[in-house]
């Protein structure tokens, strides 16, 4: 910017020294006229100069536009995408732009590939090294198009008539869809109810961003909690204020073009009045020019809550006050309430452009719909100048927090498995002792207590025989949740997450449990470490809630972006260090990938009862989706075939009817 | 969750731009189309070409090219008017209403997008399109007093001169 600065100023001088001159040559006339040129040549030359900077102009603003800060759709929830979104999006990269042509052809291949061996294993119960030979023989379906896929064919030739008719989806992306259907009919999954309509047309945003070229074009959807308020430039200005950089906006480019137009026509075709109407163009020029940074460090932000102690579902009113305590005058004003990721506007709206005077207020209020979790945001204030040229983004901290933390309702009635505590309680044992319910009547020992000395049988036979009823222990559970990034899917945009869905039966599940008398803890796996052991009694309940509604481990939020997979902590070291040999566990995830399937397995064999609570978060628009749904299907049935019990879960059932259902499986 | 706030639908979010500023931008883009129009019959076609593309920029979808296109279309109306000899004070207004209409549509679509047609903007739209106005007015005045005063029988060296410092000058201002 420093050489155009320089040139400015040093066009400045020469217009200044030419100025001089000139009016030099008006105002005194004779001394001047003698030295100048005096012919028209000179006024056209201008004229033309003027012309052609003026069109020169028009170019660099068409190509220059508009830049204004981003401002995301805070009223709408955030989407996460559906299971299988990575697939689509390596497929589009490789069809539509072209990329990594081979090593995406041989992930797709790969991904399909495994997907058919476990449908095959689990259809013909065979090993593995049988089921790649069939799949390599093309023996496993009749459809020839997908036996060739993986027997190394080429995709089938695209009819001139779905060319004509702009059908933009190429013979390989048709093949892969064939297949992923070939595989799903083989698996015995049902197909795609509209296959191929809308195709990947809401695909949580992944593709769309792709689509759209450049990322930062205008407003964008939600685009993510974690996504940095502030920028690389951004620095502290107060200690609830963070300033973003300043963007000249460009709304006056171009304005520039109008003057030197109006002046090369006015001047070549000797028309005053045309260039009289060029002063339009300077004026406005110079007070884009004139723009000075707008001052936000005074702004004050105030939000109140109708209620500040909330349960999840509930609608809370936001109000927001905004004060300009400084002594300038602010006269644009753009305010936007950063509602987080995960909570929904329901009425009002979260924004207000206004321009704040010094002692100036703006009031806005909104209702949301509240969401687990303790919430603090910030507000989004965009300054302006008069003339919008300049434009700053603040990031204003408020105080003041929402709590959203779940009621531990008993609604849902858990059932456990045989493995029990120490401790008394209600779950039914397969061992005899003392209780309620009748279970063996066994030899007498020593020390058997007196009243449980079978009486009628002394009477009757002379030997003495002790009754064992059934013996009722405590279970101790655990109930693990798989909030690594990969749970954060949801069937549809705008729907939760599975995670969320996962807390939302385990807070269910919690209040029932203890109510029988169980001792239930809690942990995850995730990047920060989550534990609470296996207790009871109302302290330890309370725990429980607050960790429900605010461990970053469980939150709404998917874990920092910048954290990569490896950082995880690995739940086999750190769950099962603290985990006691007696303890169930209920394994909360969507199954979305191979990893859970692996936890649930070691734990298992490692004498700890698991049962896998799975909401089912698989959708069947794309063929990503479609192949999600059958790896996740695959990944079911083989934990079924490790006796793991496996509620899934559909998305839009209540946990109550997915764990009636499956507990009537169990029974038998 | 219970069922009574699965009722509640989410707020949608109209991103269209808001409506003050963008009625303002239409009213000043008609003032400038029906002062230029009615003294030179060639401009009528840019002339009201421009308030239909700048109108349609703003009410049927959102579209800044159009915006500014319309603009430039009025602008070349009021050149031609100017050409066939309309005053200079009509035509300052022309160029003014022309410049005031191209900036309250770009107002209202950067309002649009930032904040939306349904959130409360008036207070701040009003503010900028007055700001925006006196500024105009300013330079009308400014512009007409000096074309007054200096109107007469000068030398056209230093006409020349004075074109091309003015080229200098708005070169090195630009925008």
């Amino acid at each position: 910017m420093d050489i155009d600065r320089t040139i400015r100023l040093g066009l400045g001088a020469v217009g200044a020294v030419v100025f001089l001159l000139g009016a030099g040559a008006y105002v005194l006339v004779q001394p001047f006229v003698g030295f100048l040129p005096s012919t028209f040549a000179l006024a056209a030359f201008a004229g033309l100069v003027a012309l052609l900077l003026g069109l020169w102009a028009v170019r660099s603003a068409y190509h220059g536009g508009v830049e204004q800060t981003p401002v995301p759709d805070v009223e709408l929830p955030r989407s996460f995408p559906a299971p299988g979104s990575d697939l689509d999006l390596t497929l589009y990269r490789l069809t539509h732009l072209r990329q990594g042509t081979s090593e995406y052809r041989d992930q797709i291949q790969e991904r399909l590939a495994e997907a058919a061996v476990s449908a095959i294993r689990q259809r013909e119960n065979c090993t593995r090294a049988q089921a790649i030979h069939m799949i390599e023989e093309g023996e496993w379906t009749d459809n020839r198009q997908a036996a060739a896929f993986f027997a190394g064919g080429s995709p089938p030739s695209q009819s001139r008539l779905d060319k004509f008719f702009g059908d933009d989806e190429t013979p390989y992306e048709q093949w892969v869809d064939t297949t992923v259907d070939a595989i799903a009919e083989y698996a015995g999954i049902e197909a795609a109810a509209t296959p191929k309509v809308e195709q990947s047309s809401d695909d949580g945003g992944l593709l769309s961003g792709l689509r759209g070229g450049s990322d930062d074009e205008g407003p964008q959807a939600q685009a993510g909690y974690r996504d940095q308020y502030v920028d690389d430039e951004a620095q502290r200005v107060t200690d609830s204020i963070v300033y973003n950089e300043l963007i000249e906006t460009g709304q006056w480019r171009g304005v520039t073009a109008f003057s030197l137009v109006a002046v090369g026509v006015g001047v070549i075709t000797a028309t005053p009045s045309i260039v009289l109407a060029a002063v339009l163009g300077v004026a406005f020029s110079a007070y884009a020019r004139a723009a000075s940074p707008p001052q936000l460090a005074a702004l004050e932000v105030d939000r109140t809550f109708d209620e500040s102690d909330v349960k999840p579902g509930e609608v809370v009113e936001v109000t927001v006050t905004v004060e300009n305590t400084g002594g300038s005058f602010i006269p644009d004003l753009r305010l936007v309430d950063r509602v987080p990721g995960n909570m929904r506007v329901v009425s009002g709206t979260p924004r207000v452009a206004t321009a704040l005077g010094s002692g100036d207020q703006a009031t806005f209020s909104y209702q949301v719909v509240a969401e687990r979790g303790t919430h603090e945001w910030p507000v989004l204030a965009i300054g302006r100048d008069f003339s919008g040229a300049l434009e700053r983004e603040a990031v204003v901290d408020v105080e003041g927090e929402l709590q959203c933390i779940p009621s531990l309702r008993t609604t849902a009635e858990m059932p456990v498995r045989q493995q029990t505590s120490l401790y008394s309680g209600q779950e039914n044992t397969s061992t005899g002792g003392s209780g309620l319910e009748f279970f063996a009547v066994r030899e007498y020992r020593d020390s058997d207590p007196m009243n449980r000395i079978d009486w009628k049988r002394k009477a009757r036979t002379g030997e003495l025989a002790t009754i064992d009823f059934r013996l009722e222990r405590a279970a101790s559970l655990v109930f693990l949740f798989d909030a690594r990034d990969a749970s954060y899917v949801a069937p549809a945009p705008g729907e939760h997450h599975a995670v969320d869905r996962s807390v939302e039966a385990a807070v269910e599940a919690f209040g029932a449990l203890s109510d029988q008398g169980n001792m239930v803890g809690l942990a995850a796996f995730d990047t920060v470490p989550c534990w609470l052991a296996p207790s009871a009694g109302d302290a330890h309940l309370e725990r429980a809630r607050r960790m429900f509604a605010s461990h970053p481990a469980m939150s709404s939020t998917p874990p920092a972006e910048s954290e990569v997979e490896g950082h995880y902590v690995d739940p086999m070291t750190h769950v099962r260090s603290q985990l006691s040999p007696e303890s169930q566990l209920v394994l909360f995830s969507p199954l979305t990938d191979d990893y859970t399937v692996e936890v649930a397995r070691r734990l298992d064999s490692s004498g700890h009862r698991v049962t896998v609570i799975s909401p089912d978060p698989t959708a069947n628009r794309t063929v990503g989706q479609r192949l999600a749904r059958i790896e996740r299907t695959m990944r079911v049935a083989t934990l079924r075939e490790r006796d793991i019990r496996v509620v899934d879960w559909d998305y839009d059932d209540m946990l109550g009817l997915a764990l009636d259902e499956a507990r009537q499986r169990w029974a038998v | 969750m219970s069922t009574e706030t699965d009722e509640l639908t989410t707020v949608t979010v109209d991103h269209s731009p808001t409506r003050t500023s963008s009625i303002a931008a239409v009213v000043a883009a008609v003032i400038a189309g029906v002062t230029s129009a009615p003294f030179a019959l060639y401009a009528v076609p840019l002339g009201f070409g421009g308030i239909a593309v700048l109108a349609s920029g703003l009410f049927m979808g959102s579209d800044r090219l159009r915006v500014t296109m319309g603009a430039a279309g009025l602008f070349m109306s009021v050149l031609i008017a100017g050409l066939f000899g309309t005053g200079p004070e009509i035509l300052l207004v022309s160029a003014a209403a022309t410049m005031l209409a191209w900036n309250f549509g770009q107002n209202a679509i950067s309002l649009g997008e930032q904040i939306g047609a349904s959130a409360r903007t008036q207070r701040n739209e009003i503010i900028h399109a007055s700001a925006a106005t006196i500024i105009a007015m300013l330079a009308a005045g400014v512009g007409y007093g000096v074309y007054l005063v200096g109107n007469g029988g000068r030398p056209m060296a230093a006409l020349g001169m004075l074109s091309l410092a003015l080229v200098f000058l708005l070169w090195a201002i630009r925008t």
